[in-house]
């Protein structure tokens, strides 16, 4: 448990009955929720943590193969909840973490009351003619082109030592501090587990209720995701933020602590018995 | 001498300032010449129009975190998208400054870098065709071990099955004693070993007595029974030097190495007592024995047959009992 804690960077803040874990997204850490978790910690007991491979996680601690899909990932974010949570938890999850979320309910339904997702998407890619995701394959490809050629920036990259051990180029370990995703194998890994991913098929047997908050203009999530999720998802209520972008709690905190708040105020249950 | 300071649109340099929500506020002439956009058009667009979906999807999760988590971000390699559609790979460097008003601006500074991103491509590809090399090697290796247990396991198979064959070779199947030929080989050694240093060598003939009998009146299984238990008595009397074999229907023998016949008419009487003493056969079970010790420069033939003509004596004098062989007649 003490594993996990530091694994993950496991931290709480706040006070209250109610714990809220607040779940990062792909290219940050726990850091992007400093603004949010400021306006909740008053109210909730707040759980902060960085994704195994971001932030101040374990970087050793990332394996890959147990990282290779998102599954890996739902596994760690069940063991952040058992350390961390004696109760069910609401779980807020910006943008990939809200689709781990779903997965880890479907694994560990006790750990939580309700999830709160941000931006997420079950599928990045287009499946015509029925599914608009956003990208083409090519548009993901490249993305992981240029992710590719950014890993040319770092000192040593293409030296032996760090051919060797490319799972942990210690060379670079100056460098890596000064990047948000900290390693660059990682990280382009999680982007292919994240943007690769297609969990369509799961989202009928995630079975608990879930809230969708999405803006105006978020280039990784387009509207037509929003209401996939709303469809699919069985007990699911989507949300208009009063914000834009993909990254609405840095863009405007205010908004998203607006919609936490609403979607924690009412009661879920009887909303999705309507459906 | 002071000059006049360089003409900012065209420095060799891309530059562009934006707004926190991505919205461009200037650019120099130089970007917008490579962009194929006429200067003053730039500012107000967004630089989601300058970037492709990925480049879009790199910007959001890889440069802006940079900028706005550590106020700077060096040397990212982006591509940007000129007016006409052509993607052109770019080096930036960014900071995030105070801009009018006190709100915080990106400004960005950006390097073509189309040679070098020629010679990166090609580093890259050498770089995934090494990884793919090392992949096939890692998976040609693990053919090769597989390949070698299999090997491994086809050499134990081999080794059971000659252990097998050794076994039927050597041994009596019904009684588990050893067969004709090891008696032949065992006689055969001890009779060169009784030849080289004079060590003596006995055995014991044993003929069960009436067996066709007993196979006649219960069957064979009771006489496979019978068979056994002889054996069995044989195996549990004998010394761990001598060789108990079956060498015939129901004929046993025991070969005694450095053993006189005298020592050996001592032992032979007390098989044949045990094997009438036997309880657990259908039916009660004596055999006839002739004993004889070998003599230096006799063979296999010349010994057993001594013996087996004692054994017939006891079998003329009225069975269950033992007779000493003669000695060789002088050659």
């Amino acid at each position: 448990m003490q594993d996990v804690i530091r694994r993950n960077h496991v931290q709480t803040l706040g006070e209250g009955d109610h714990t809220l874990v607040l779940a990062h997204g792909f290219g940050c850490d726990h850091q992007i929720w400093q603004p949010v978790a400021e306006a909740l910690a008053p109210d909730f007991r707040l759980v902060l943590f960085d994704i195994t491979g971001c932030g101040q996680s374990d970087l050793g601690a990332w394996d890959r193969s147990r990282h290779s899909s998102l599954h890996g990932y739902a596994e760690d974010l069940v063991e952040v909840l058992a350390a961390s949570s004696s109760d069910p938890v609401t779980l807020v999850g910006h943008s990939v973490s809200g689709t781990i979320a779903m997965l880890a309910s479907r694994k560990a339904p006790h750990h939580f009351r309700q999830i709160i997702a941000i931006g997420p998407s079950p599928r990045y890619i287009n499946d015509p003619p029925d599914y608009h995701g956003g990208f083409e394959e090519r548009d993901i490809l490249d993305l992981l082109d240029m992710m590719e050629h950014n890993y040319f920036e770092w000192a040593g990259y293409l030296s032996p030592l760090a051919m060797a051990n490319s799972h942990r180029p210690e060379l670079a370990d100056k460098l890596r501090q000064s990047f948000a995703a900290a390693d660059p194998v990682i990280s382009r890994k999680f982007a292919e587990a994240t943007f690769l991913s297609d969990v369509r098929h799961l989202l009928p047997s995630v079975p608990v209720p879930v809230d969708i908050l999405y803006t105006e203009q978020d280039v990784i999530v387009p509207p037509e995701v929003v209401a996939y999720l709303g469809d699919h998802l069985p007990a699911c209520r989507t949300t208009r933020l009063g914000a834009t972008g993909h990254y609405p709690h840095m863009s405007n905190p205010g908004a998203v602590v607006t919609g936490i708040r609403a979607a924690l105020r009412t009661d879920h249950a009887s909303e999705a018995a309507k459906d | 001498m002071p000059q006049a300071p360089p003409d900012i649109n065209r420095l060799p340099c891309g530059l562009l300032s934006l707004q926190q929500d991505g919205i461009i506020t200037w650019a120099n002439g130089t970007l917008a010449h490579w962009l194929e956009y006429e200067p003053r058009k730039l500012p107000g667009m967004r630089i989601d129009q300058l970037l492709s979906p990925a480049a879009r999807m790199f910007y959001l999760t890889s440069l802006l975190p940079l900028l706005q988590h550590h106020g700077h971000a060096s040397e990212v390699y982006l591509r940007l998208r000129s007016r006409h559609g052509a993607d052109m790979p770019m080096l930036i460097n960014g900071d995030v400054t105070e801009g009018a008003g006190g709100k915080t601006r990106y400004d960005l500074s950006v390097m073509a870098i189309h040679k070098r991103h020629v010679f990166e491509e090609q580093l890259l590809s050498a770089r995934q065709m090494a990884e793919q090399a090392v992949a096939e090697q890692e998976k040609a290796y693990a053919e090769l071990e597989l390949a070698r247990q299999s090997l491994q396991e086809k050499q134990d198979e081999l080794l059971a099955l000659n252990c097998k064959l050794e076994h039927m070779a050597t041994t009596d199947s019904l009684t588990g004693l050893a067969n004709r030929r090891v008696f032949e080989q065992t006689l055969s050694h001890q009779l060169a070993v009784l030849e080289r240093n004079q060590t003596p060598v006995s055995l014991v003939l044993m003929d069960v007595d009436h067996f066709k009998q007993v196979n006649d009146t219960h069957g064979h299984p009771v006489g496979d029974a019978v068979l056994q238990a002889v054996a069995t008595t044989l195996k549990d009397n004998i010394r761990e030097i001598d060789v108990a074999a079956r060498i015939g229907g129901e004929e046993f023998v025991v070969i005694m190495p450095d053993t006189e016949l005298e020592e050996a008419v001592v032992v032979g009487e007390r098989l044949r007592e045990r094997i009438a003493a036997m309880t657990d056969t259908p039916t009660p079970v004596t055999v006839s024995s002739g004993v004889a010790e070998a003599v230096p420069a006799e063979d296999v033939s010349d010994v057993f047959v001594r013996a087996d003509s004692a054994l017939y004596q006891a079998k003329a004098d009225g069975r269950n009992r033992l007779r000493k062989a003669a000695a060789p007649a002088p050659r």
